[in-house]
């Protein structure tokens, strides 16, 4: 039998099962290794009472680039809550052959792009699927209490080229930091 | 870019500047680019100009279309005008459903296509010599590359024949509004339901505005003479749902047209 820390924990299929989780909805618990090997348990980090940010990511990808080389949007955000209980994630749900693949191209990647948080190596495509994650980013925002507060966009500006002005994960961030809802739960995402 | 199956290649943006001499030269992108871009005006009045912006595909490459897409984004067409001149819209005619691995619903053009845009000139006669535009695209096989380019279109004092051929072609196979009559449409919060009656199979292609939906994939093509549409109550923008229906008859007779749901 395999040991857990070999599986992925997938909790929450019932909305897994139509295709993703909205805001409001219990997040799917998973349990994934990063790039570097270092194993990660969504249902920890919340039992901790961190905030758990996923970005569904692809190092090759445009919209990637846009926001990890171009700007350093993620990263400036995710350093804005330093000293705050907030845990940010990338998750690679590539499938094999594909850009942006593999071990070797994501351990790269956390070096190229001067990462200060772990990619996640989803390459089944499970955790993709089970959240409903459609594009590089895809973003979704979970509470310390389990539920997605925020899914959909990093930005306001959908182009492959300039950042957008309204950062939606940021403006979640705060939000849920102070115990509030997000004003906007849902976008669209879009990469 | 879909997060499963494709993802970009190089992040380039590429442009290039080609200076249109003539009111029907074009431009063309990077040697390097699946997709040639060009434009040309198509026809010249006292008070306005039809510039028809053209985008032609290696095989097996597809654009996006300016409706309800999953990945990707449209063109975008930034115009520099002469002082005065106002820019409608872009008419877009009825793009492919274009269903990729992980459930990934977008609505595509292959092989080329071409935009129509009516510019406004202020005062009868306004001259204009030139139109600069800034032309932006996603192009998508395996995957995806954003470029861009540059084209100065002149204004000629007559658009050339040819143009307006191809002119009448491309208006010709535009969605228009939906005659009354054509549908029968019931909507309540949760749903939006679409009735035409004869019909052998219904796709509704929604624009980018306006409700989020519970599953276009799933709701957007049905076959018969009924198309149920489900709504997610309470969230999107408090836009209306515009809908691009195509709907489909016996003996491949196809209608296709344009409403506006609130």
């Amino acid at each position: 039998m395999k040991t857990l820390s070999m599986v992925i924990v997938l909790i929450g299929l019932a909305a897994a099962a139509v295709g993703g989780v909205l805001p409001g909805d219990d997040a799917v618990d998973f349990k994934l290794k990063d790039s570097a090997g270092n194993e990660h348990w969504l249902h920890q980090y919340l039992a901790d009472g961190n905030v758990v940010v996923l970005e569904w990511y692809n190092p090759d990808c445009p919209f990637i680039k846009k926001h990890h080389k171009n700007a350093r949007t993620m990263d400036d955000v995710f350093a804005r809550y330093a000293d705050k209980a907030v845990v940010w994630l990338a998750v690679n749900s590539a499938g094999p052959g594909k850009q942006g693949y593999g071990l070797e191209r994501n351990q790269k990647a956390v070096k190229e792009y001067a990462m200060t948080f772990p990619i996640l190596m989803d390459e089944g495509g499970v955790v993709g699927k089970a959240y409903g994650a459609k594009t590089t980013p895809h973003m979704f925002v979970i509470a310390p209490d389990g539920k997605v507060a925020y899914a959909g966009a990093i930005d306001d500006d959908p182009s492959a080229g300039t950042p957008g002005k309204i950062n939606y994960v940021d403006d979640a961030l705060a939000a849920i930091l102070k115990d509030e809802k997000p004003a906007t739960a849902e976008t669209r995402s879009y990469g | 870019m879909n997060v499963y199956t494709r993802s970009a290649a190089t992040f380039g943006l590429a442009a290039s500047v080609i200076l249109a001499l003539a009111s029907t030269t074009v431009g063309a992108t990077t040697p390097t680019s699946a997709v040639t871009v060009s434009a040309r005006v198509a026809a010249v009045s006292a008070d306005s100009v039809i510039v028809l912006w053209r985008f032609d595909l290696a095989e097996d490459w597809h654009v996006y279309g300016g409706f309800r897409n999953d990945t990707g984004y449209p063109p975008t067409i930034h115009l520099e005008l002469p002082d005065g001149w106002a820019a409608e819209p872009l008419r877009w005619p009825v793009p492919e459903r274009h269903v990729t691995a992980g459930e990934i619903l977008d609505h595509v053009y292959h092989d080329a296509l071409v935009l129509s845009q009516t510019l406004r000139r202020p005062g009868r006669g306004a001259p204009a010599l030139e139109i600069h535009a800034t032309v932006e695209w996603l192009e998508c096989n395996q995957i995806c590359i954003p470029r861009d380019t540059t084209l100065v279109v002149a204004v000629p004092e007559q658009a050339d024949p040819e143009a307006a051929r191809e002119l009448d072609a491309v208006l010709a196979a535009l969605p228009q509004p939906l005659a009354a009559g054509v549908v029968q449409i019931e909507s309540t919060p949760d749903a939006v339901e679409i009735f035409a009656p004869g019909a052998t199979g219904i796709t509704a292609i929604p624009g980018d505005r306006g409700p989020f939906l519970v599953d276009l994939l799933a709701d957007g093509q049905a076959a018969g003479d009924r198309l149920r549409l489900r709504l997610r109550p309470g969230t999107g923008s408090a836009e209306p749902l515009e809908l691009l229906l195509v709907i489909d008859h016996t003996q491949s007779r196809r209608t296709t047209g344009i409403i506006v749901i609130q």
